[in-house]
């Protein structure tokens, strides 16, 4: 299940970026995963969905390290690792948004891209002060360069901002980290049409920029329109997974629901999880 | 805060009130609880309350007013000794906060109740007088034959208060814990440290003004302090900082004790009963906090 990843992408190695292998995880007696692999490339955007409970949140914070796993392993860029916490899984590169996002409403933008990481300067050889104009260019040309957005002149608290504005400064908080792998969680499901549109350009931005990114959504269209990769979970089995133009909304639908492959086109390159649901 | 400035100017507003002698009465007056507020804003804009802000100025008082009369402690020491008794107090306030998970409200209450309780154990019904003038410098000295000291001190504090809410990592935290404290952990910022900080300013604060209390009266008894924490409080609340944290005005907080030190003043010097004061004190804070309301702040952590 290595080497076949994402075919269609130019990556420098051929192993993926991040791997989880045979991950099964139990709640007391409800088995919330079971003996599910889910790689993600380099520069790949791939999309986790399921119905409610189908594990994709459990196994994103298996990922994060929120959670700890029964069984399996995890490896990222190639190296086998342990991630017994947010801590870890940061340190390797791993950033997940949630939908509350994580920002302080009442801190202007740059403050928020640099919250926890201030730069800071010393002013009369002592005191080490926030250095707030450098922050400001960088936070200006990262929103810029790597998100397609302009935000010189924003110096209004967060909360002013719509939901897109607020996404796009935690990417860049993220990004700022060096993250490697971007975890969205629901990234659109607080935004309308305009936002929405944004945060997808957005998401592909990452990907050119190199930042490989899970997108968890309910949103089959906006899933579709923008991963390259989907890995379907149903009931804690993933049951499919497959470059994007080899399924389409209506299948993944049907398989998200009943966990079966409903057409032969789904046994090809990618991996057909062991649902044995009969 | 606009308004603020403008009630200001408004109760300027009666002629005879403007003479120097009792204009500088009013800011020196206003400047002990403006040096409180400074410390309460921070512990505010946090998200926690301290209400031992007053018990611990009379303790830090009383430390002093022990320590000159019955030591042989030098007086520049003495007075070192009841500052670092105020940071003492104050950092106890934030670990009982931090390390035994209880809430601010409840923790510093109880601290409150202790720390006066203490100065009575002492002290009983005494009263401690006359004191040297060095140990009297902060409270009664004048700059330059005119400025009074609590004044300067009082100027002082507001500047660094402010340079540190917002050019520092100090503030800059202070702000992301009141605001969001789930965020601010999520971008493993030490909570507990800076909480533990916010509180020991406010105590070192609170020393400060039991010296300058001291030197003002020259004398210490049980009393000193007692009401300070609501005015602290009711200042910070006024300057428009969110009771609930995020958002932290120090010049707010500043106007906000200067307020209600004009109202006191402006009231005594109309005649009117002591008491009554307090009356209208609440209803301006009642007012300011409906003021806010309609111009759309909230007083709870913006998300």
């Amino acid at each position: 299940m290595d080497e076949h990843q994402a075919p269609d992408q130019s990556d420098f190695q051929n192993t993926p970026l991040a791997e989880m292998r045979n991950i099964t995880k139990n709640f007391g007696g409800l088995r919330a995963l079971d003996s599910v692999d889910f790689a993600v490339g380099r520069a790949e955007v791939v999309g986790l969905v399921g119905g409610n409970g189908a594990g994709k949140s459990t196994l994103i914070k298996i990922l994060t390290g929120i959670h700890p796993f029964d069984r399996g392993e995890i490896f990222f860029e190639g190296r086998r690792v342990n991630i017994g916490s947010r801590q870890d899984s940061r340190a390797l590169g791993i950033e997940s948004l949630y939908q509350d996002l994580s920002l302080v409403g009442s801190l202007d933008a740059v403050a928020n891209v640099f919250l926890g990481k201030e730069m800071t300067k010393r002013y009369l050889g002592l005191l080490p002060l926030l250095d707030l104009r450098t922050m400001e260019r960088e936070a200006v040309r990262i929103l810029r360069e790597q998100l397609g957005m302009d935000f010189s002149a924003r110096w209004e608290p967060v909360y002013h901002m719509s939901g897109g504005e607020r996404q796009a400064i935690a990417l860049a908080r993220a990004i700022y980290s060096e993250a490697k792998l971007v975890i969205l969680d629901e990234p659109m499901a607080a935004l309308g049409v305009e936002e929405t549109k944004r945060t997808l350009a957005v998401i592909r931005r990452l990907r050119s920029n190199g930042i490989s990114v899970v997108v968890i959504s309910h949103n089959l269209e906006q899933v579709f329109s923008v991963v390259d990769r989907i890995a379907i979970l149903n009931r804690g089995r993933k049951v499919a997974d497959l470059p994007v133009r080899e399924t389409s909304p209506s299948e993944a639908v049907r398989l998200m629901v009943h966990g079966l492959s409903a057409t032969n086109g789904a046994e090809l390159a990618g991996q057909v999880g062991v649902g044995s649901l009969g | 805060m606009g308004i603020l400035l403008l009630a200001l100017i408004m109760a300027t507003l009666r002629p005879e009130w403007l003479g120097m002698v009792n204009l500088r009465n009013v800011l020196v007056q206003s400047s002990v609880f403006v040096i409180l507020a400074i410390g309460m804003t921070f512990v505010i804009t946090g998200g926690g309350i301290d209400l031992s802000v007053g018990a611990m100025t009379g303790a830090c008082a009383l430390c002093l007013g022990w320590l000159v009369k019955f030591t042989n402690v030098a007086d520049l020491l003495a007075v070192v000794a009841a500052l670092a008794l105020g940071i003492v107090l104050g950092t106890f306030n934030g670990l009982l906060i931090t390390k035994l998970r209880m809430p601010d409200f409840i923790v510093t209450l109880a601290t409150w109740i202790m720390y006066y309780g203490l100065v009575l154990v002492v002290i009983e019904g005494y009263t401690l007088f006359r004191f040297s003038p060095t140990v009297r410098f902060l409270g009664d000295h004048r700059l330059f034959g005119e400025i009074p000291m609590p004044v300067v001190t009082a100027l002082v504090v507001v500047v660094v208060g402010h340079v540190l809410m917002k050019r520092t990592r100090f503030g800059r935290y202070t702000i992301a814990i009141g605001g969001s404290r789930k965020a601010a952990e999520e971008c493993a910022i030490p909570v507990d440290r800076y909480k533990i900080y916010q509180y020991a300013l406010s105590g070192f604060l609170a020393g400060v003004v039991g010296v300058i209390m001291l030197g003002r009266l020259n004398a210490i008894h049980g009393l000193v302090g007692q009401g300070f924490e609501i005015q602290a409080i009711a200042a910070v609340i006024i300057g428009g900082t969110a009771l609930y944290g995020g958002v932290g005005r120090i010049w707010g907080s500043v106007a906000g004790a200067v307020l209600l030190g004009m109202i006191a003043n402006a009231l005594t010097f109309l005649g009117i009963h002591y008491f009554v004061q307090y009356v209208v004190s609440g209803i301006v804070i009642i007012l300011v906090v409906l003021l806010y309301a309609l111009l759309g702040h909230r007083q709870e952590a913006y998300r």
